[in-house]
């Protein structure tokens, strides 16, 4: 049986995490005003990913195929002498799902910061949610 | 910045050389009854100044209130020679009010004692300088510069920790007592051979607006008593000091106190005999002078005495005014014995900020001098370095910490007497109480004058201060306190392991120092790692990516999207998320840096580094590691023997590890 996915729904991005509520006022403050460019872009990533079609991160349950929309937060590119796999850390405004492209040191595009709409099964790995070796196709970034 | 400090303080001395040197009593006069006996210099001329507001027709009161300053200080030196015995710790006041009030009154003792050390300073370096003035008119225009030029140099010979020297002390206090006791003596044998001594203020008018008679009068008369009480000031000194007298210390000490006391009282009376004899004039504000001429400061009264025994310009006139301005500057000097020892036995309770208890490097409370120092200044500065203005301030925290110190002893007898049975041990306890509750009720009485009528004078500013003090010391400590609450561990908890460390490094560029810290975390063997590089402009991540393979770097380069082009706040979020995805884990940020040698290095370089430090410090289960490499100047300015670090070889360290 395949376990439902018992991971609370993750924290929307208001929600300020406890250290910084016990911070000072001007600190909050200095905070909200930072963070209200990537509010916006997540609310950005959100509304394209219903337009879209694809499932929002939060919502993909355990070894379900899933589309998933939104923009490469990290790529991590492994050193020469290990096992070549390429990483990124993929954001969708709702939730983060790292995807790996085994036997790939690098692919042109796959660039951080770059809108990319993937296709794949999602996997649970260690705690993280991973989905290997996806259908890829690069966006233009949502601003453009 | 080191060689300045050098020249000014000397050499540091070692800890080993902290020994308690140990005074006989002929030292340990001088070196604590400085303050005590200064006052003979201001105490005449205060009572005469508040007395000069009804006129010349009340300086035949002045003999009354100096026998009532007298008979105070008889009494007060009294008790205190049961403390001294009671306690010969040296936590003076402090202890005796905390061990038999409570902390509370012990606080309250302590911030009185703190405002008084400071007027202390004040007071008797503008008392010296005024009397400097007196020797030398010119000198009345810069008081306040000398002033703060004075309390620079005690402060500085402070540093260099003069404490130690005792016969420095001696040799100028010794010379002071001669001096008044040559006037005293020559004076008399002149009123006795039937010579009349004339002050220069003789023929001088007081013109009086107000005809004092019943309560006025009556209020009057006390508030030139309170001013006379300034001559109480520093009795407490050697009740602070017992440890520092040679074996038998308490009894020592005790017979030091009753030796300042005759000293003093005698000196008090005599120069006020002769002010009286020589009928010396004065006034609060010089223009209430009929005769003096116009823009003239009236000499002090000691000066005046002086003149009026030796004659204008002799030699003994000057002597005498270099003296007390001496002694004087010796008795700001008490202050900053006593002073400092308070801050660190405060803030060893603490009360007062942990820097208080470090002792500089020639073993003085070095922070403690500086703040006292700086304090003084400001008063200085403030009240225009005027003697009779800042003495309205002064003695309410002295006889604040006599009151509680007194009352404290009362208790201490009590609580003794609760279980003594023998019957002569019984009657010894039950004298000392009597003395310790005159003394009580005496310095009690006089608190009340002190308070009530010196108020409106300028006193309120101390009645404000002090509970301002008190509440701040109580803040400090609650402070530290909730601080030691929070650190200390559960019993018997064992140091735990996090659970795994993640090793995160910093890499802006593929430099030297990169590759030391990559060298590094590597070393720490850490559970999982990887390089992280903001992508700021995609080339310089291009560039960095073909230098990474080039060096053939094992370690995977992670680059962050930052489409809003900051450093800080990406990485901070970077390494928020690896937390939150196991709470046990440590991340370790390994932050590469070259250190420069001269600070307008540092200005052309954009130090992001420091700044992300400061931000991931407060982030829960981070570790940020600094590793520094040091620039060929910054080895050069440093540590000029230490040869810089040896050039890397061609093939870097790292591929060792692989």
């Amino acid at each position: 049986m395949v376990e439902p996915d018992t991971e609370a729904p993750p924290k929307t991005r208001s929600a300020p995490p406890a250290a910084d509520r016990r911070a000072g006022f001007l600190r909050r403050l200095i905070n909200r005003l930072a963070s209200e460019a990537s509010e916006l872009d997540d609310a950005d990533l959100q509304a394209e990913t219903s337009a879209q079609g694809a499932t929002p991160i939060a919502s993909c349950r355990d070894r379900e195929a899933v589309c998933i929309l939104g923009t490469l937060r990290t790529v991590t590119f492994q050193p020469r002498a290990g096992v070549p796999a390429l990483q990124a850390e993929l954001w969708d405004g709702t939730g983060a799902v790292t995807v790996v492209f085994l036997g790939r040191r690098a692919i042109p595009g796959i660039t951080p910061g770059r809108a990319i709409k993937v296709r794949g099964r999602i996997t649970a790995l260690g705690g993280q949610r991973v989905i290997y070796n996806p259908i890829y196709e690069l966006r233009p970034a949502p601003t453009d | 910045m080191g060689m300045t400090k050098r020249l000014l303080v000397g050499r540091p001395v070692r800890s080993e050389m902290l020994g308690e040197a140990t005074l006989p009593k002929k030292i340990a006069l001088p070196v604590f009854a400085s303050d005590a006996l200064s006052s003979v210099a201001y105490a005449t001329e205060e009572i005469l100044l508040v007395l000069s507001a009804g006129g010349l027709a009340m300086f035949h009161y002045t003999w009354y209130l100096a026998g009532g300053v007298a008979l105070l200080m008889l009494v007060v030196v009294a008790s205190y020679r049961q403390n001294v015995h009671a306690y010969p710790s040296g936590g003076g006041d402090y202890e005796v009010a905390t061990t038999n009030l409570g902390p509370k009154a012990g606080l309250t003792v302590a911030s009185a004692l703190m405002v008084d050390y400071t007027l202390t300073v004040a007071v008797s370096t503008a008392a010296g300088v005024a009397n400097l003035a007196s020797a030398i008119p010119a000198l009345n225009g810069h008081v306040v510069l000398i002033c703060v030029v004075i309390i620079a140099l005690i402060t500085l010979l402070n540093l260099r920790g003069v404490r130690e020297s005792g016969t420095a002390f001696a040799i100028p206090t010794y010379c002071f007592i001669a001096a008044v006791a040559i006037m005293i003596i020559w004076g008399l044998t002149q009123l006795l051979i039937g010579h009349h001594l004339v002050a220069e203020s003789a023929n001088y008018q007081i013109h009086s607006t107000t005809n004092y008679t019943g309560l006025a009068l009556g209020f009057l008369l006390l508030r030139a008593f309170a001013s006379g009480c300034t001559a109480l000031t520093g009795v407490e000194a050697i009740s602070n000091g017992v440890p520092a007298f040679k074996a038998p210390k308490s009894k020592n000490a005790a017979t030091t106190l009753a030796l300042l006391g005759g000293i003093a009282v005698t000196m008090f009376a005599g120069v006020t005999a002769l002010a009286l004899a020589s009928h010396v004039h004065t006034a609060e504000d010089a223009s209430q002078l009929i005769g003096l001429p116009a823009g003239d400061t009236p000499r002090t009264v000691i000066a005046q005495v002086a003149r009026a025994v030796f004659g204008d310009s002799s030699p003994m006139f000057y002597l005498l005014q270099f003296f007390t301005a001496l002694i004087l500057v010796l008795a700001a000097n008490t202050a900053f014995n006593g002073f400092p020892v308070l801050a660190s036995i405060l803030s060893r309770d603490g009360y007062m900020p942990r820097q208080l208890r470090n002792r500089g490097d020639r073993l003085a409370y070095s922070n403690g001098i500086l703040l006292l120092s700086a304090l003084a200044i400001l008063l200085v500065i403030a009240f225009r370095a005027s003697p009779t203005r800042l003495i309205q301030l002064y003695i309410i925290g002295v006889f604040v910490s006599f009151v509680c110190s007194q009352t404290g002893m009362i208790r201490h007898w009590n609580r003794l007497l609760r279980e003594e049975t023998d019957p002569s041990a019984r009657g010894r306890m039950k004298r000392s109480r009597v003395i310790n509750s005159v003394g009580a009720g005496f310095t009690g009485t006089v608190l009340v004058i002190v308070l009530a009528t010196k108020f409106m004078k300028g006193a309120w500013i101390v009645v404000v201060a002090m509970p301002i003090i008190w509440l701040v010391m109580r803040a400090i400590q609650r402070h530290y306190q909730s601080v030691a609450v929070e650190l200390t561990p559960p019993e018997r908890l064992r140091p735990f392991k996090p659970h795994s460390n993640h090793a995160v490094v910093l890499v802006s560029k593929l430099h030297l120092p990169t590759l030391r810290a990559l060298g590094y975390a590597k070393a720490t063997r850490p559970d999982s790692i990887t390089a992280v590089t903001v992508e700021i402009d995609a080339e310089e991540v291009a560039a960095l990516r073909e230098q990474w393979d080039a060096h053939d770097i094992p370690v995977p380069l992670t680059v962050i999207a930052s489409p809003y082009r900051e450093i800080t706040r990406p990485v901070v979020e970077f390494v928020k998320r690896m937390r939150t995805e196991n709470p046990d884990d440590i991340v370790t940020v390994y932050v590469p840096e070259y250190v420069l040698g001269r600070w307008w290095e540092q200005i052309l370089h954009n130090q992001s580094a420091l700044r992300l430090k400061g931000r991931l410090l407060y982030q829960r289960g981070v570790v940020v590691a600094s590793v520094p490499y040091q620039l060929r100047s910054a080895a050069d300015h440093g540590h000029p023997q230490v040869p810089p670090p040896a050039a890397p070889k061609a093939a870097p360290p790292l591929q060792e590890t692989r």
